[in-house]
């Protein structure tokens, strides 16, 4: 589903992100990427829906190689990468199903669509209660929800999520991993930064840790370090 | 890519608002812009009207000496008759000269009371054959030698003068048009930036959901255009409201008779309504595919 090869990412005054990083990710897989901050995490999730360009290297998502592809079918690869942030990045003058539904609205699917899967997906992150409520006035965990509301409703094959339990308590965190679990045995890859020990090591994933932008470690079923 | 059209209309109205101040200050630096741009193309028309007219039907006058005995009258009389180059002459007498020269001073009682008939010259009025101005200044030129002639008028020089006061018109007006239109064009690339900046989370998000380009923008493109379109269309309304100003302005006094031709018909202001729509449209879609630009980039 996803290869790297030999890709490395240098920002301006040789600030090296990424050097020469190899992996691959299959369909379906759940994935960690660990390491301190700094260690390239962000980076390589920004890579893989180009909204960063390798300095090198080479990058496959669903066997098509992303760099070259025009930048006018962009965003069509994006509509097959959910998207998942710290910061949630929610529209604060929409309510949580308009939140989501335009996510749908902005790739053209129709609203015959849009009223049946908003609701669909609202139910399955477990805030259809709050469908009308503005993201200021939910918890950051239902927040986040929401944003994976948004991130998943379009089926994607892939979810990204950089540190999306970097903002909750640990409690709030499990039952963001519980749905980010759910979302993966649908089948969907899922690939996600984080710093939180606890979770990488109850959930025994594959684990990618990463040092100064360089893959130091690729376990299957690992643990934090 | 399906664009739903109830979105658009619903973002775009969205943008317009938002920033209303903003808003109406490129809408108005348009229309402004576009008024001088249209009344720019108004007088140049005029311009051109009025000068093909006297290019066409110039005549010139020649007076003769006032205290001329009725020989020399005659011999100019003759002299005119047999030139070739003229096709027709009429005599405009002393009581006539003096009934044109009261109508003139009407209201100034010291010019009335002190100038007699007797102190007016009388004179010819010639229509040459070739009415244009090269040929029409060679025979002013040589019935000013002409014993017994006081003085030959002709529009020629006003002509001149006027054709050169007109480009100097333009071509100052062009400039200021010029400038003023990149005012506009800066001031919708701003607006539309701003508006830009103030979405610019819904932007990203858009992005990351997978949006197009075009998606984003058009909606964007769109506040632009319609506020172009709003100044096109005042400045249409006001290049209406020129023309019949000037109209007004001609008709208003016989000192300005001489301006008649300068008078613009619908066509005229066809033109200008055409050049101002067209304008306004071009100026806005430039602009706000500009500003659409940069913010898009990846």
């Amino acid at each position: 589903m996803i290869k790297l090869e030999n890709v490395s990412k240098v920002f301006k005054g040789d600030v090296v992100a990424l050097r020469e990083a190899e992996c691959e990710i299959g369909k379906g897989e759940f994935v960690f990427l660990v390491g301190p901050s700094g260690s390239g995490k962000s980076t390589m999730i920004r890579l893989l829906n180009k909204q960063e360009e390798p300095s090198s290297g080479r990058i496959f998502v669903a066997g098509k190689d992303i760099g070259e592809l025009n930048s006018w079918k962009v965003p069509y690869l994006r509509r097959n990468i959910g998207c998942v942030f710290q910061d949630y990045k929610l529209l604060t003058n929409k309510t949580v199903y308009e939140n989501v539904a335009f996510a749908l609205e902005v790739i053209g699917r129709p609203r015959h669509v849009i009223k049946t899967q908003v609701p669909a997906i609202l139910e399955l992150v477990g805030l259809s209660k709050k469908h009308k409520n503005y993201p200021d006035e939910l918890s950051g965990g239902e927040q986040q929800r929401v944003s994976i509301a948004r991130a998943f409703v379009n089926r994607p094959l892939i979810l990204l999520a950089d540190e999306p339990t970097g903002n909750l308590d640990p409690a709030t965190s499990v039952g963001i991993m519980r749905l980010l679990d759910r979302i993966n045995r649908t089948g969907t890859t899922v690939v996600m930064a984080t710093h939180d020990r606890s979770i990488v090591d109850t959930m025994r994933r594959r684990v990618i840790e990463l040092d100064r932008g360089s893959i130091i470690r690729d376990q299957a079923r690992g643990v934090y370090e | 890519m399906a664009v739903n059209a109830s979105y658009v209309v619903r973002e775009t109205s969205a943008n317009l608002t938002r920033n209303i101040t903003l808003t109406v200050a490129s809408i108005l630096t348009v229309f402004v812009t576009l008024a001088i741009v249209g009344t720019i193309v108004l007088v140049r028309q005029g311009a051109q009207n009025l000068t093909a007219r006297y290019q066409k039907g110039v005549e010139f006058i020649v007076y003769v000496d006032p205290d001329i005995s009725e020989d020399q009258l005659a011999q100019v009389r003759t002299s005119l008759e047999d030139n070739p180059g003229i096709r027709e002459i009429s005599y405009i007498d002393r009581a006539e000269t003096y009934a044109d020269f009261k109508e003139l001073f009407k209201g100034q009682d010291t010019m009335l009371e002190n100038v007699t008939a007797e102190d007016l010259p009388t004179s010819f009025r010639v229509k040459p054959v070739d009415p244009s101005v090269n040929t029409v200044q060679g025979l002013v030129n040589y019935y000013r030698k002409q014993p017994g002639v006081f003085q030959v008028t002709a529009a020629t020089e006003v002509i001149r003068q006027l054709k050169g006061m007109s480009d100097f018109l333009n071509q100052g007006l062009t400039v200021f048009g010029a400038l003023l239109l990149a005012a506009s064009a800066l001031l919708i690339l701003n607006t539309v930036r701003t508006a830009m900046f103030a979405r610019r989370r819904e932007i990203e998000v858009m992005k990351l959901v997978g949006a197009t380009n075009w998606f984003i923008r058009v909606p964007f493109m769109l506040e632009g255009l319609v506020q172009g379109l709003i100044g096109g269309a005042l400045a249409v309304g006001f290049v209406f409201l020129a023309q019949r100003w000037i109209d007004d302005l001609i008709d208003r006094g016989p000192a300005l008779d001489l301006l008649e031709p300068f008078s613009v018909d619908s066509s005229d202001v066809l033109v200008a309504c055409l050049a101002v729509s067209g304008i306004a449209i071009v100026l806005s879609v430039v602009s706000s595919a500009l500003a659409t630009r940069r913010f898009l980039d990846v």
